[in-house]
């Protein structure tokens, strides 16, 4: 096979944290090959390596036959090599035809606009179907447009190889459709694709071949079909079967609470700007119950949590212990009983575990502190050894529990967890699983984003699962774990998104 | 900071600066005495200095706070060039040349540096220079500066050099708009609103922002010969690092980024304030107020305001027009 782009051992590190490790990837001339994996897996740091962004600190990437491993972003783009970035980054104080001339300044006259250029940036505008908003603002694009103008951008290079990074996310049918159709049209003219992509149903429908990254090691690599159907994978997406068993006899189920209402959310509905990331969802949790919420990247999870804790705009309404909480201000929300552990912990990494702890606490009286505090290293024995380590030096577990223990301090009648598994190892995960039951069994009702279902649904009492946004499935812990919607949720339904 | 030239054409823009000028250039003597004339002159050359730092802090959105140590340096290298033996056209060349390859010396070590940490990286590096030309006694004459500079026999004559100034202005101001419009002009741009994208389309942004240290630079080191010749005279004090905010201020007010913001900038914040003397030392308390209003309710300068309203005529009149042709097809 002839392979354009060419991984060899390609390892980062930040620190002490392991990105990537060895992955070895080759993507050959005139396919659409597709990179997958959980939240977290090292998809981006690839993206930004292959980009020229970041340079590893192991292994080779070669191009066209030359080594470009540590060669700077603007000299790949001018060897054919274009990107587009998760986070659409248009030039926004241009107009769309502007941000296309703007990208081809390799490929015109260096002083003044020449004719040529300027019949070829009609061309690409009218490839992608932006003809008819080619002079408005890029800034005032709605979320479809937007994602097309980046493609657009990277097409203005006239490049060999285009990495889009996440072209899908936050599109409606309609635009993705649209999506799918530029991407089909840019292979058939010979464009070698490299795509990071979280719906899955478009990855199975558009990707020749899979690479699923997992760790930041290449987990599986082959066909749509091979992929769907590898344990593996499954496992990477879902979480173990034999695990969740093993887990679900040590630890049991969470309590079912007193089936008093708690939390009581209707019609939530989140938008960013004109996407919108959470459509009109229900869901309730009871006094003392713990309840997941489950659903792939980009679902709409955490900005459903979020919006609960106060910090997304929303609309909709949430009810707290029969409070209206859309009418108070978020900084009330602790003191009535609700409590959040953000996603990747945010811990105050210069303090130490036990002053992280004291933050915690911030508004409760002094003469409890101590009391408080005690609680939480007995809860968390591991922590009793580092209680005067600075927070940023503690393994990804430890900072888990730091992270849970010091929203405990407030003393929480719910406490929102948001992917509390992200980037720890199984049996980490599992830790902090069991840490869950036993405060949940204290009495806390608990609120659980994740990812790794399997494992979240073998402890909760019950479930629902987000799709694009909506709700999709809802039951009982075990009604869920056995509804194939939730299979779906994650790995696409094999379907072609026409 | 195209913003000038979206709405019309170079050639036209040309024909108006350069029509500006002249009109200047005639009516101001009728109106003005020798002393507002010299203020004038003043202005102008303020002008130069703003426009340089647009290309930096308005175009670049780097901000540099060295624009009076290249105006410094242009101004002693002219003088000490001069006073080699060297005609004017050389020396001037050669002030423009050092100020630029001094640009291009300061922007390199600071390519790595943003925000607050330019900012003062920079600002030292005007504190140095005014240091070095107090200081450097057998070179500078310290602070007692350097008087009689022959320059191009003008100094004083603040009626002729208003031509020479305004021709150098007009010059500077064309070319700024050029740049801004072309393609080069849209890299600019690029690297404004996001340099990572800007790298991500094949821009090079470290020779980009270095490019604009050296322009900005040159800009500085023009406006320092221009001043030698108006006043015949130079010492540290004009270019003291405390002078900097001043030319910073006169880029925020009129419109970061925009040619015709320098003016408006220049003009509200030397000459005006001459014209408002009774006022006093009030006015810059009057000014600041000013700074702190545009900065919260104009984030496109006193130029945005204009450029708006004038804008806002235009499409007037152009709905006006197509009121009418629908006008005409109902009738008909």
């Amino acid at each position: 096979m002839n392979a354009l782009l060419e991984l060899t051992g390609v390892t980062k590190r930040f620190g002490g944290l392991t990105a990537l490790d060895g992955i070895s990837l080759s993507v050959a001339q005139g396919t659409i090959h597709a990179v997958i994996g959980p939240n977290g897996s090292g998809k981006t740091t690839l993206f930004n390596i292959i980009s020229g962004i970041y340079v590893p600190t192991e292994g080779g990437v070669r191009f066209a036959g030359a080594a470009v491993t540590s060669k700077p972003l603007h000299q790949l783009a001018a060897m054919g090599l274009a990107r587009t970035f998760q986070n659409t980054r248009l030039f926004a104080s241009m107009t769309v035809r502007q941000n296309v001339l703007a990208a081809r300044h390799g490929r015109s006259h260096p002083w003044r606009f020449d004719q040529e250029n300027a019949r070829r940036v009609e061309e690409i505008i009218q490839f992608v179907g932006l003809a008819d908003v080619a002079d408005t603002s890029a800034a005032s694009l709605p979320q479809g447009q937007r994602r097309l103008l980046e493609i657009a951008k990277a097409l203005a290079l006239e490049p060999r190889l285009v990495l889009l990074d996440e072209p899908h996310g936050g599109l409606n049918h309609a635009e993705t459709a649209r999506l799918i159709e530029v991407i089909r049209q840019m292979h058939a003219r010979g464009m070698t694709i490299l795509l990071i992509e979280h719906e899955m149903e478009v990855v199975m429908t558009l990707a020749d071949r899979i690479t699923v990254l997992n760790f930041g090691k290449v987990l599986a690599e082959g066909s749509p079909a091979d992929i769907q159907r590898n344990e593996a994978v499954i496992e990477a997406y879902l979480g173990r079967a034999d695990r969740e068993a093993e887990l679900h006899t040590q630890v049991g189920r969470a309590a079912e609470g007193t089936g008093v209402p708690l939390l009581e959310v209707a019609d939530l509905t989140v938008r960013y700007g004109d996407i919108e990331a959470v459509r009109k969802v229900s869901l309730n949790v009871g006094t003392g119950e713990f309840v997941a919420l489950l659903g792939n990247n980009g679902a709409g999870k955490s900005s459903t949590l979020k919006a609960i804790a106060r910090l997304a705009q929303a609309s909709g309404s949430v009810r707290f212990a029969g409070h209206e909480l859309t009418k108070e201000p978020t900084e009330r929300l602790v003191g009535m009983g609700l409590a959040l552990v953000p996603e990747r912990r945010r811990l105050f990494g210069g303090l130490t575990v036990i002053e992280n702890l004291k933050i915690g606490a911030y508004g409760r009286p002094q003469s409890e502190l101590a009391r408080l505090i005690e609680e939480m290293l007995e809860l968390f024995p591991n922590l009793r050894r580092l209680s005067a380590s600075l927070a940023f030096s503690l393994s990804g577990g430890e900072q888990q529990m730091l992270a849970i223990a010091r929203a405990l301090m407030s003393r929480p009648r719910l406490l929102l967890l948001d992917e509390p598994s992200l980037g720890l190892a199984p049996l980490l995960v599992e830790q902090v699983f069991s840490k869950l039951v036993e405060v949940n069994r204290q009495g806390t009702a608990i609120l659980l984003v994740e990812q790794n279902a399997r494992m979240a649904l073998s402890v909760a009492h019950r479930g629902y699962v987000l799709s694009s946004g909506r709700i999709v499935a809802e039951g009982s812990a075990a009604e869920v774990a056995r509804d194939p919607r939730l299979m779906g949720a994650y790995l696409g339904h094999g379907e072609a998104a026409e | 900071m195209a913003a000038d030239a979206s709405t019309l054409t170079m050639r036209t823009l040309a024909i108006l600066v350069i029509a500006t000028a002249i009109l200047c250039g005639l009516l101001l003597p009728r109106f003005l005495s020798v002393y507002y004339l010299q203020v004038a002159d003043v202005t102008l050359i303020n002008i130069l200095l703003v426009l340089g730092l647009n290309f930096i802090l308005g175009f670049g959105g780097q901000m540099s706070l060295a624009q009076c140590a290249f105006f410094g340096i242009g101004a002693y290298a002219f003088t000490l060039l001069q006073s080699a033996g060297m005609p004017v056209p050389v020396a001037a060349i050669g002030a423009i040349a050092l100020s630029a390859a001094v640009g291009m010396a300061l922007g390199w070590p600071t390519l790595r540096l943003k925000g607050h940490y330019l900012a003062l990286c920079t600002l030292a590096f005007a504190l140095i220079v005014e240091r070095l030309l107090v200081n450097w006694e057998g070179l500078t004459n310290g602070a007692n500066g350097i008087t009689a500079i022959p320059g191009i026999g003008l100094a004083g004559e603040n009626d002729k050099m208003l031509w020479v100034l305004l021709a150098v202005v007009a010059g500077a101001y064309l070319l700024q708009v050029w740049i801004a419009n072309g393609p080069l002009g849209l890299r600019i741009r690029a690297l404004r609103d996001d340099p990572l994208a800007a790298q991500a389309v094949g821009v090079d942004i470290s020779r980009l922002k270095i490019m604009l240290f050296v322009i900005s630079a040159a800009y500085g080191g023009l406006a320092g010969i221009c001043y030698v010749l108006l006043r015949g005279y130079i010492s540290p004090d004009v270019f003291s690092w405390q002078s900097t905010f001043s030319y910073l201020a006169m880029a925020v007010v009129g419109g970061l980024g925009s040619p015709l913001g320098a003016v408006l900038g220049a003009i509200l914040y030397t000459f005006v304030p001459e014209l408002l003397r009774f006022m006093q030392e009030y006015y810059f308390a009057v000014f600041g107020v000013m700074v702190i209003l545009v900065i919260t309710f104009l984030p496109t300068g006193l130029s945005g305001l204009v450029l708006s309203a004038f804008r806002g005529l235009r499409r007037r009149e152009k709905s006006y027009a197509r009121s009418d042709v629908t006008h005409h097809e109902r009738a008909a």
